[in-house]
């Protein structure tokens, strides 16, 4: 007798028999080899989903539809079949449902949880000041005055790390100090001329030295001439939100978040590089702003895995490019509602601290914001506003800045070992820098001390930048969680808010393990130039822009 | 192309709900052999899912060990679940038992 034989020839007695005793009677015909024993269970497999006479010996399936009374009494009728559609039905719809849960699990680990207590979101010890933006690196690279008023800087770096080192002397011939070489991948005139390529629109607009914090340039700028008269209203102060995040959308932000003004995260006072004189904000800035707009744009992911190659500033200098396009939109867009508005890149506050407080991200260990999604491969620009009828966002906590605690892969990538490591005391986490030589007077001059976070040495940074020639970027390329934008990403980063400690670190090997952010790899400047290969046709826009949907 | 991998899972998921269905009105087995099937069919989905999205965004180490850490224990497990509890079931169905 066959297996599918055996119902057939069932009573109707025996059709409400226990699916585990119909096991038994299922059987594979005992004679043959294991090739006959698999025809066999085939062959009964593709009989399930035949019509068969009834078991009353009428034909009810002839040429009626398969819904038709008797065919489908004798489908159900028939035990076994039964039995199979039955499981396959629960046992999909459970590994269904399963999925769904697990998706939707994702999604809310992804959204990260809401801080309501902005000193929870970003911790202080006593009464912080605003920092002085003449301790900002870049600003006190780049102005003269300031390198002359103060050369016990220059002095101690020199004495404690590079002989060579002056800041003003290394930036004054940055980026244009070291020829190419063809022969050298990544050092190439090739790579050197899509560098400069790349930051050129923000030169010609005579707006690039927002890069080095100066605020007021020619693109961002304080003139608030035309500001409408006619102040337009929202419905709601959710409306406004979205209206502003639809256009940051539009003009290239993926990601957008409001928050208050905040004293602290300013710079205080604010210094001009070009003029060499200091700014306040009561006496110079055109009005008192209460909002800042903080929007982050991606980077390109092929580029910046090129890094600390020159062929990665293609990127970054198409970033600020893209910063500073955004954040003058959106200061026109305010200003044509009504309102007055300043747009800025480096200039005017910390972005980082603007962008945790704004519920984009998190700060990390290499003293950048981090997006879910992303990671650090962003840029970031705000927009100070005296428009305050607005739906603030608060702060996210999606476990990432724990997730650094026991990380630390980009403090392994930094060149010049700017970055605190694992290993230091309490994982470089702290109020105040804990970086080589930071007790001696006056070394941390340039951190904002007070805030718990990660110190870096920017110093040192700054050091390896000018030896390259170029920004460097190794910690952006190499943290975990820069991913281009597909599930399995996705589904780490959510795994991350979830998985203890000792999966964090296991979580942080297996990245490198898998392929993923290599620094310093002469291949990947070869795959980025091939990257522009099959673009007519390109299926999928996820390596330029690394992330595709809303804001 | 993703599209693609998603179809081809979504066809391997339907066949897979369809075999251990058939399977499990056939096959007597203990209740986890089928924990370990299902389990490594699980694991060989999530590889070759893990493997395409890799492929398809150029890390193809991410793509290999995708295949190996998740496809190759997947049949693995399947295998030996076969192997050490499903064919004797079917050997007992085999001589009747
Ligand atoms: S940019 Fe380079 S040198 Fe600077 S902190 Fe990052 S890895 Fe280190
Ligand atoms: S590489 Fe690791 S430690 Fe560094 S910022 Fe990224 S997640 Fe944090």
């Amino acid at each position: 007798m066959t297996t599918e034989e055996t119902p057939d020839k069932k009573g109707p007695q025996d059709q409400s028999e226990a699916p585990e005793n119909q096991a038994s009677e299922l059987k594979v015909p005992p004679t043959g080899g294991e090739e006959d024993k698999l025809r066999t269970a085939l062959r009964s497999f593709f009989k399930l989903f035949e019509r068969q006479p009834s078991s009353g010996g009428g034909d009810s399936t002839g040429g009626g539809a398969p819904s038709g009374g008797g065919g489908q009494a004798d489908l159900l009728d028939d035990p076994s079949r039964r039995t199979f559609f039955k499981r396959a039905a629960i046992g999909g719809g459970i590994a269904l449902a399963g999925g769904g849960l697990t998706y939707a699990g994702a999604k809310v680990a992804i959204s990260g949880r809401s801080v309501d207590d902005m000193d929870e979101a970003i911790k202080t010890e006593g009464t912080i000041k605003p920092m002085d933006q003449r301790n900002v690196i870049l600003t006190f690279a780049t102005s003269k005055a300031l390198n002359e008023k103060h050369p016990e800087r220059n002095e101690q770096y020199s004495k404690l790390q590079n002989k060579k080192f002056h800041f003003y002397e290394g930036a004054s011939h940055f980026e244009h100090r070291v020829p190419w070489d063809n022969s050298k991948p990544g050092y190439t005139q090739l790579d050197k001329a899509l560098h400069h390529a790349a930051w050129n629109p923000l030169k010609s607009a005579e707006t690039w030295t927002m890069a080095h914090s100066q605020p007021n340039t020619r693109v961002l700028g304080w003139d608030q001439s035309d500001v409408e008269k006619e102040k337009y209203e929202f419905k709601s102060e959710r409306d406004a939100a979205w209206a502003i995040k639809s256009a940051a959308r539009v003009w290239g932000a993926v990601r957008c978040g409001i928050t208050r003004r905040d004293r602290r995260w300013d710079y205080d006072p604010l210094y001009d590089i070009e003029k060499s004189r200091t700014l306040t904000w009561e006496r110079d800035f055109p009005f008192e702003p209460k909002t800042v707009i903080v929007m982050a744009m991606p980077m390109d992911y092929d580029a910046m895995a090129t890094a600390p190659f020159w062929t990665a500033e293609a990127a970054i200098g198409h970033g600020y490019v893209v910063m500073a396009q955004i954040a003058n939109q959106m200061a026109k867009f305010l200003r044509g509602l009504g309102y007055q508005a300043v747009g800025a890149g480096n200039d005017l506050g910390m972005s980082v601290a603007y962008g945790v407080a704004a519920g984009i991200g998190e700060a990390g260990r290499h003293s950048q914001l981090m997006v879910p999604g992303i990671g650090p491969r962003v840029r970031l620009c705000k927009v100070y506003t005296d428009f305050e009828f607005v739906e603030y966002d608060k702060p996210h906590d999606w476990g990432m800045a724990k997730f650094c605690l026991s990380c630390g892969e980009c403090a392994k990538a930094c060149p010049s070992n700017a970055l605190p490591k694992v290993e230091d005391p309490g994982s470089g986490w702290g109020y105040q820098p804990q970086y080589e030589f930071s007790d001696e007077p006056g070394y941390t001059w340039n951190n904002h001390t007070g805030v718990l976070k990660f110190h870096s040495d920017a110093k040192k940074c700054f050091d390896f930048w000018l030896e390259n020639d170029s920004a460097c970027g190794n910690c952006v390329t190499a943290c975990t969680y820069n991913e281009p934008d597909y599930w399995h990403h996705w589904l780490s980063m959510a795994s991350t808010t979830v998985a203890p400690g000792f999966l964090h670190t296991l979580m942080s090997h297996m990245h490198p393990m898998f392929g993923y952010g290599a620094t310093g790899d002469p291949s990947k400047v070869k795959k980025f130039w091939e990257t522009g290969k099959g673009m007519r046709v390109n299926s999928s826009m996820k390596n330029n822009i690394a992330t595709a949907g809303r804001s | 192309m993703e599209s693609i991998q998603w179809f081809v899972l979504g066809i391997l998921f339907t066949l897979c709900v369809l075999g251990f269905s058939y399977a499990s009105i056939r096959v007597k087995a203990p209740w986890y052999a089928w924990a370990v099937l299902i389990g490594g069919a699980f694991l060989v989905m999530f590889g070759i899912a893990w493997a395409g999205s890799s492929f398809h965004e150029d890390i193809y180490t991410s793509g290999a060990l995708g295949l190996t850490l998740f496809t190759g224990p997947g049949i693995a497990a399947m295998v030996l679940a076969w192997r050490y509890w499903v064919a004797p079931g079917l050997k007992g169905a085999d001589s009747g038992n």
